[in-house]
């Protein structure tokens, strides 16, 4: 509104605003140049690609290939692994959701509580550091604290004369969930930075009018802060979900899927089958799959919560 | 009567503990020690030889081994720390500059196909990156660039490119329409007034962007793997996974190149937090 009077003012003339209209938009194309001339080679050429031989049998090597329309996705209904390793995505899934969100929430949440300035500022910068520790050697400590033989999680049960019946990552039954619970306590620097802007952009007149009419602690939370941080939320929520289908770094660090398939995830699959199977056709449908997965559920997720802030917005 | 004196003191006793704020210190404490001790017993076992491994692993144990460094070091641990640090300047330059033009025309210029083109970069949220991983991988072949920094620089340089145009987006369109106005009275060019008066509000979150950019390249490792089979362009990720191989059995030297290989980004932590912190705490980072 205020937009449109301001330009009104400046610029009287009509067909100058056109003429305006015109320059910038030629000014907005050159700036987006550099941007989509990288996204058209990186992202939507090999997006296309990827759905486009998802019909075919192209084993990545040339001469091309042939069509075989919905061959692979019916190879991919009756193919064991798939299924598998579906079970092990949702378990995946259900717990990067979980474990991005809330441990990082309550981390913020006791930080915006304190009331020194200091100790805010030294909890912020301690819980965002670990992230100078490269990916790899986080995986590769877990995977030392999970072995069977000399690792801490053993030496802790023989400690206490207890048994320890697992074999952990090698455990065709349970690894899954040892791979998942890698990174305990699972907080994210970065998630909690995210959360605790998002409190602390809070109005506090909000919070004063709500501690009058009685709403303190948990039901503040409740009411005020956690709608209000709904933003944030689903940034991190969604993200999580993306991750959690897609991801598959420890098992490419770690597993590779083993032992067996018990931890196999559709990404690894679909790594496996393609790169080194030479079924880029079959590895193209299982990325089809996993994208119109992630599609359905990012839409959920957008639709099903609102922010009350981006109402305010609009 | 009674009653309510003694809830009335019973409240003034929580409202005591509160204010000192114990429990949040308790249990953001136990957090951090938990969230640190595998780093805690990286540093432990960087030090010690193979009979204090097995002796006494879990306790600080003398003397301490820092011979294990140089062994780590000798593991080509210096190459590939350079290799990656010139991914990530490359991949950083071809996403903050493209990024903050995108960025900018999306938020604070009104051109035809606006909504469109927007719509079109943060379909790219839905698009999940192992379906393109492969297809891209052909594409390298394809482009003759396989095995060449080339394609690091421009496939980072691409795949930051969506996120850091969102939140950039959002930060530019929460600036006071003021500037803007008074500027473009002024007959200021579009670039220039991105230059001169925009850039200088946003560099944390610039410096943010380009710092978790930083993060993510450093930490890639299955595409860097794909795309390269020269053992001269590994980047240190891709070098750790075959330094693990080889000192499998040494705990010691081991532990020694995993603490090397944090210390880059630790020391870029190190000067940096501030503007990191300050930077995510903008609140530009939301839906």
């Amino acid at each position: 509104m205020q937009k449109q009077t301001a330009a009104a003012t400046s610029m009287p003339q009509p067909s100058t605003r056109r003429v305006l209209f015109w320059r910038n938009t030629f000014t907005a194309w050159l700036f987006l140049v550099p941007t989509f001339v990288l996204l058209f080679l990186f992202s939507y050429f090999p997006a296309v690609s990827a759905l486009y031989h998802s019909l075919t049998n192209w084993t990545g090597l040339y001469p091309a290939e042939n069509f075989v329309l919905l061959e692979n996705f019916e190879e991919l209904i009756s193919d064991r692994t798939v299924r598998a390793s579906m079970n092990n995505m949702a378990i995946v899934m259900v717990w990067s959701l979980f474990s991005s969100v809330i441990p990082a929430l309550l981390v913020a949440v006791m930080i915006d509580s304190l009331r020194s300035d200091r100790a805010q500022y030294w909890y912020r910068l301690l819980f965002v550091a670990p992230i100078v520790v490269p990916l790899v050697v986080t995986l590769n400590v877990w995977s030392f604290i999970y072995d069977p033989d000399i690792g801490l999680v053993k030496t802790i049960f023989d400690a206490n004369g207890w048994e320890l019946q697992t074999r952990m990552l090698g455990d065709p039954k349970y690894a899954i969930f040892f791979l998942v619970a890698i990174g305990f306590p699972w907080v994210s620097g970065v998630n909690v930075l995210i959360f605790l802007a998002g409190l602390q952009a809070i109005d506090q007149e909000i919070r004063d009018s709500a501690q009058l009419d009685g709403a303190t602690g948990f039901r503040r939370f409740l009411y005020i802060d956690l709608p209000l941080l709904l933003g944030q939320i689903k940034l991190i929520g969604i993200l999580a979900v993306i991750n959690g289908i897609q991801g598959f770094h420890a098992q490419f660090i770690l597993t590779r899927g083993g032992p067996g398939y018990a931890t196999m995830v559709p990404g690894m699959w679909m790594y496996i089958q393609g790169y080194n199977y030479y079924r880029m056709g079959y590895s193209s449908a299982i990325g089809s799959v996993m994208f119109i997965l992630i599609l359905m559920l990012s839409m959920f997720i957008l639709q099903r919560f609102r922010s009350p802030a981006e109402y305010v917005a609009e | 009567m009674t009653s309510t004196a003694m809830l009335q003191r019973e409240l003034t006793l929580r409202e005591r503990l509160r204010k000192a704020g114990w429990t949040q210190h308790v249990t953001l404490g136990v957090l951090l020690a938990l969230t640190f001790y595998p780093i805690v017993l990286m540093l432990l076992f960087s030090v010690k030889d193979n009979t204090q491994f097995v002796v006494q692993r879990y306790e600080l144990s003398f003397p301490l081994h820092f011979s294990n460094f140089p062994r780590a070091w000798g593991g080509n641990l210096f190459y590939y720390i350079i290799n990656s640090v010139a991914y990530v300047l490359g991949g950083l330059l071809l996403t903050m500059v493209p990024a903050v033009l995108a960025a900018y025309s999306f938020a604070r210029i009104k051109f035809f196909g606006r909504n469109v083109l927007f719509y079109m970069v943060i379909s790219l949220f839905m698009i999940p990156w192992i379906l393109i991983l492969l297809p891209a991988f052909y594409l390298v072949i394809d482009l003759g660039i396989l095995s060449t920094r080339q394609a690091f620089w421009l496939s980072y340089g691409a795949w930051g490119l969506p996120f850091a145009i969102f939140v950039l987006r959002t930060f530019f369109a929460g600036l006071p329409e003021d500037l803007f106005e008074s500027a473009r009275v002024d007959g200021a060019r579009e670039a220039r007034i991105l230059w001169s008066i925009v850039l200088p509000l946003s560099r944390p979150i610039v410096g943010t962007l380009a710092l978790l950019q930083t993060y993510s390249i450093w930490n890639d490792i299955i595409w860097a793997t794909t795309i390269n089979v020269n053992p001269d362009l590994k980047p240190i990720m891709v070098g750790l996974m075959q330094f693990t191989g080889l000192y499998r059995t040494q705990y010691g030297p081991l532990n020694a190149g995993y603490v090397i290989a944090s210390i880059p980004m630790l020391l870029l932590f190190a000067f940096t937090s501030r503007l990191f912190v300050r930077g995510m705490m903008s609140g530009a980072i939301r839906m």
